[in-house]
Order: structure tokens, then sequence, then C-alpha cells
């Protein structure tokens, strides 16, 4: 307890910056899977949120289906920590494009805000529970390995 | 093979997986769907018939006539001889408060464009959330405004498809 009120009174004191990274990408992953199950599940529904020009004819729906599938890979990358910065940015200007579009409503900042979070864990250093961090230490271990064959 | 392979591999496969679940779950509701809009359909032929919504109804000429020799008048009923008339009756109206008991998530018809429509079946399919349109059940002005302001006109025909046309709104 004492712990606890000591980590609220001091701000410069860091419990677990790691569990703070996985928060982040656990939450934009499950906004990312949300969404593009539910253009899988019901893509009809989300082609009036595309522009004029796309949704015209039959193409709004196989761009909804295409838009939701890569939704849901670069969801699945975040959950698990794989390319999570490439992932982040990716999704960060897709997101950027889809509140340019949308224009300044609630659903448009609310997507601002999706973007700025995206945007932090592109900044942000790979948390010691995602696969990024495995890999990295592997490629360090077999690096340091092969030295000191040498 | 190496890792950041396999993890691919793996990514792409869950990928995979969820988009084959999530499409067959969209088929078999799909089809349920398809069943209920029958029954939407039906209830919507019925509401027409009771509410005549532009019925065309053939009605009885009842002609009376006078036997001048007589004098008394008597009604011949004269059904198929007489040429039938059409009486097309309007659109009936729906006012602010009959709206307003229409105001929950169950039942729910909103006013757009002067026309009042039942979007009930269509809240928990909303993107947004049911929540962003229950709020507005029973309402006309309250319900455009927050349309207008989430969509613009961009949404609006796909409105028209999804919406139960209920009557136009008669609104002091």
């Amino acid at each position: 307890m004492a712990n606890i009120i000591q980590y609220f009174k001091n701000p410069n004191k860091e419990w677990n910056s790691d569990l703070a990274i996985v928060f982040l990408r656990w939450g934009m992953a499950a906004v990312l899977l949300y969404f593009g199950i539910s253009q899988i599940f019901a893509p009809t529904n989300w082609t009036g949120y595309l522009p004029q020009l796309l949704s015209q004819g039959s193409l709004g729906v196989p761009i909804i289906l295409f838009n939701g599938a890569i939704e849901i890979f670069f969801g699945l990358m975040l959950a698990f920590g794989f390319y999570t910065r490439i992932a982040a940015l990716l999704m960060a200007l897709h997101l950027l494009g889809i509140t340019v579009s949308i224009g300044f409503t609630a659903t448009g900042v609310r997507d601002f805000g999706l973007t700025i979070a995206l945007l932090s864990l592109v900044l942000l250093k790979a948390d010691k529970y995602g696969v990024d961090y495995k890999l990295s230490k592997n490629k360090h271990q077999t690096k340091k390995h092969k030295v000191s064959n040498t | 093979m190496n890792s950041k392979t396999k993890y691919f591999i793996i990514i792409l496969a869950i990928t995979v997986l969820i988009i084959a679940g999530t499409m067959l779950i969209g088929i078999i509701s799909a089809n349920n769907v398809e069943s209920s809009t029958v029954f939407v359909d039906t209830t919507s032929e019925t509401s027409t018939e009771t509410t005549n919504e532009k019925e065309v109804i053939d009605i009885e000429v009842s002609t009376t006539t006078e036997d001048t020799s007589t004098g008394s008048t008597t009604d011949t009923n004269t059904q198929e001889e007489a040429p039938v008339e059409e009486v097309i009756i309007e659109d009936p109206t729906i006012t602010s408060s009959d709206l307003s008991t229409h105001g929950s998530q169950d039942d729910c018809w909103v006013g757009f464009d002067g026309k009042v429509y039942d979007i009930t079946s269509y809240l928990t399919r909303h993107p947004g959330g049911v929540s962003k349109i229950s709020k507005h059940c029973g309402t006309t002005q309250g319900f455009e405004n927050a349309f207008a302001r989430e969509h613009g006109t961009s949404q609006v025909s796909k409105f028209m498809q999804i919406a139960v046309y209920i009557g136009d709104a008669h609104i002091k």
C-alpha cells in the first residue's frame, strides 16, 4: 500500500513501463480487430463511410472486405508485438486518412485520438512481452556467440 | 525456417482463420436476417392495410333510383354493373405524441425529412453502437441533427434502405 501511495506521489517513479506499452499495444490491437471483424461480418454497414468515388458501383463491398482483412492482420501484429513500429505507423497513417476524410465530427475526433495513440507506439521501444523483443534478444545473443567463437 | 518467417506465417494463418470464421458466421446470420425480413415485409403489408396507406379500395356503389311512376324511392345495389370507383386515401400522418411513444430501443421510430421511419431492427447493427441512435428514438429534430453531425449526407441512401417507412410526420 505504501508503495502505491509513493508511486502516485512521485511522478518520476516508474512502475512497469513494459506493461504500459503492452496495455497500449493490446488496446489498439483490440480496436483494430473489432473494426476489422465488423467490416468482414457486415461490409454493407460500412460502405457509407467510403468516399463517394470509391463507394460507387460494386467496388464498395470488396474495398471494405480488403480493409477489414488488413486491419485484422495489423491488429494481430500489434497484439503479438511483431514489427510493432511498422504496423503502428501504417495503421496511424490509415486512421489519419480516415480522420481527414470524416472531418471534425465525434467519430473524426475519436479516430484522431487513436492515430495519436498509434504514433506513440511508433516512438516507444519494444516491450519485453512482445515478439520483437524476443527476436532482437535472440539476434543479439547469436551475434555475441559468433564474436566469442571467432 | 527463420523465426520471423514463422511468426509471420502464424499471424497470417490466424488472420485467415478469423476472416473465414467471421464470414461463415456472417453468412449464417444473413440467412437468419433473410427469414426475419420476410416477417418484416409481412408486417409492413399488414400495417399498410390497417393504416390504408395509398390503398386503393373498390367500393360498392350504391345508387339511389327514384321510381317516377310510384313516387317511391328504392335502393338498388348495382355492384356488378356500375363502374368501379377508386378512392386513394392519403398517407397517414404521425403526430409528435405518436412518435414519442416509440422512443425506446425495442421500438424505435424516428422522424427524418418530414417522414417517420421505424429503425428498430437496425439499432443493434449500427457500427457506432446502439446508444448513439437509441437516445434519439422518438424524436425528429434530435435524430436529424445527430445524423447530419455524424454522417452529413453520406449515409442518407443507406438510411433509406434500412428504415421502414411508417408515415408522414405531422409535428406541431
